[in-house]
């Protein structure tokens, strides 16, 4: 094994004997120090140029003119919103009042549909009564006319029968024959 | 087998000198560079066509400005925004050079106590500018007298503010520092593990250590980030410190 991996530990030589010689921390070692520094300040301070004159500037308008895209798309929304509500409260003001119109009209055809059928409820009574009390007056009459002429219809008709079982005539009285009916109703 | 320490060693790759100073551009330069460049790609491929409604890729940019942007308001508040290119570099440069030094066989610069210490020493210089600026001297000064504690206790209080007021840029230096060099220094030790044991056990051996290694990288990355959002958020604070006293 140790002849597959010989290749690398040669590779790796470099590096250690490098190490060795010096020793130590690398870190601790001075002499890079100005160079470090060097190269530290100027290429920060290039970065820090660049992104601050020429990429921040950009992120920063992007994100502004989004804000106002956004907002300027609030604003619609909310004047859409409150023409909608202005809308709603329109229609239920209407629809409040045509409701309000509709009772009205309803209670007034009400009445006047009330007063017409009283008045013809009325005038049926009118007439039912006129033609109960022509009735009643017609009966009256007749009960009149029959008891005035009942009387001698029974007499006439007992005459005719007396004298055609007895074989004379014979002539009875109105006046009798209301006494017999008199004295069976006692 | 290789130190540990080799992978954090500096190579001139050309070597340049001004006013005596050594300015060579180096394999951190270059590590970092790469890291500028990925940024600017970064940003650019984001950027590229601006839309209303994002694409994936502007929406990736843009949720790294609004992670800046949320961590300024929650730290500072508005007046933090002006630090927010600042902050916002700060992130994604020592994020990126976090991760970048995670590909192997890069550099990670980020675990050089000179360069985390030469960030956080700039941050704490500008910090107290700001503070000098916006309060003037004395009331900076009385930011390292505690209000409502009483006077012999300011004997004893007000030392230690000064010492942890300046110890900030080395706990923000050293933290970065020794959290990187030491996972990528562990990844280094259970990665020759994997090399050694695999070698001399016809690879068997190696397979724990692998799986421990593959893990390790993972938690790696998280420290990447971590210590990055770490840094930016420290510096948020010491502004707010700077920006409103207290």
């Amino acid at each position: 094994m140790l002849r597959y991996t010989f290749p690398f530990y040669l590779l790796l030589t470099d590096t250690i004997l490098a190490s060795q010689e010096k020793g130590g921390m690398p870190q601790l070692n001075p002499d890079s120090f100005s160079s470090q520094i060097f190269w530290l300040i100027l290429l920060f301070a290039v970065l820090f140029l660049i992104n601050h004159f020429f990429f921040l500037p950009k992120i920063k308008k992007i994100r502004n003119k989004r804000e106002e895209t956004i907002q300027s798309y609030l604003d619609e929304a909310k004047k859409l919103n409150d023409s909608f509500n202005s809308l709603v409260e329109k229609m239920n003001k209407e629809f409040n009042e045509a409701k309000i119109e509709q009772n009205t009209l309803i209670k007034k055809a009400f009445e006047e549909n009330k007063k017409i059928f009283d008045k013809k409820i009325l005038e049926i009574n009118n007439d039912f009564e006129e033609k109960k009390n022509k009735l009643n007056s017609d009966i009256e009459k007749n009960k009149e006319l029959i008891s005035n002429e009942l009387p001698k219809l029974c007499v006439n008709l007992s005459d005719n029968l007396y004298e055609k079982i007895m074989g004379e005539k014979n002539k009875g009285s109105v006046s009798d024959f209301k006494k017999i009916i008199r004295d069976d109703k006692q | 087998m290789a130190s540990p320490l080799a992978q954090f060693e500096i190579k001139k790759l050309i070597e340049m000198e001004a006013f005596g100073f050594d300015l060579s551009f180096t394999n951190s330069s270059l590590a970092m560079t790469m890291t500028v460049f990925s940024i600017v790609l970064f940003m650019y491929i984001g950027l590229r066509n601006l839309e209303i409604i994002p694409s994936k890729k502007q929406s990736i940019v843009e949720s790294s400005y609004e992670f800046i942007s949320g961590m300024i308001g929650d730290n500072i508040g508005n007046e933090g925004m002006n630090y927010f290119s600042f902050i916002f570099t700060l992130f994604l440069f020592i994020l990126v050079g976090n991760l970048l030094g995670m590909l192997p066989y890069s550099f990670t610069w980020t675990s050089h106590i000179i360069v985390t210490f030469a960030i956080a020493f700039f941050i704490f210089i500008g910090v107290t500018f700001i503070a000098i600026y916006k309060h003037g001297i004395v009331k900076f000064l009385k930011f390292f007298a505690p209000i409502g504690v009483p006077k012999p206790m300011l004997i004893l209080l007000i030392p230690i503010e000064i010492i942890s007021y300046l110890s900030r840029p080395i706990s923000l230096s050293v933290r970065l520092f020794a959290n990187m060099m030491a996972g990528h220094t562990l990844l280094k030790v259970i990665g020759g593990f994997v090399f050694v044991l695999g070698a001399n056990s016809f690879i068997i051996g190696g397979i724990l250590p692998l799986a421990f290694l593959i893990a390790l990288t993972g938690l790696e990355i998280v420290i990447a980030f971590l210590q990055a959002y770490v840094f930016a958020i420290l510096t948020c604070l010491y502004i707010n410190d700077a920006i409103h006293l207290h």
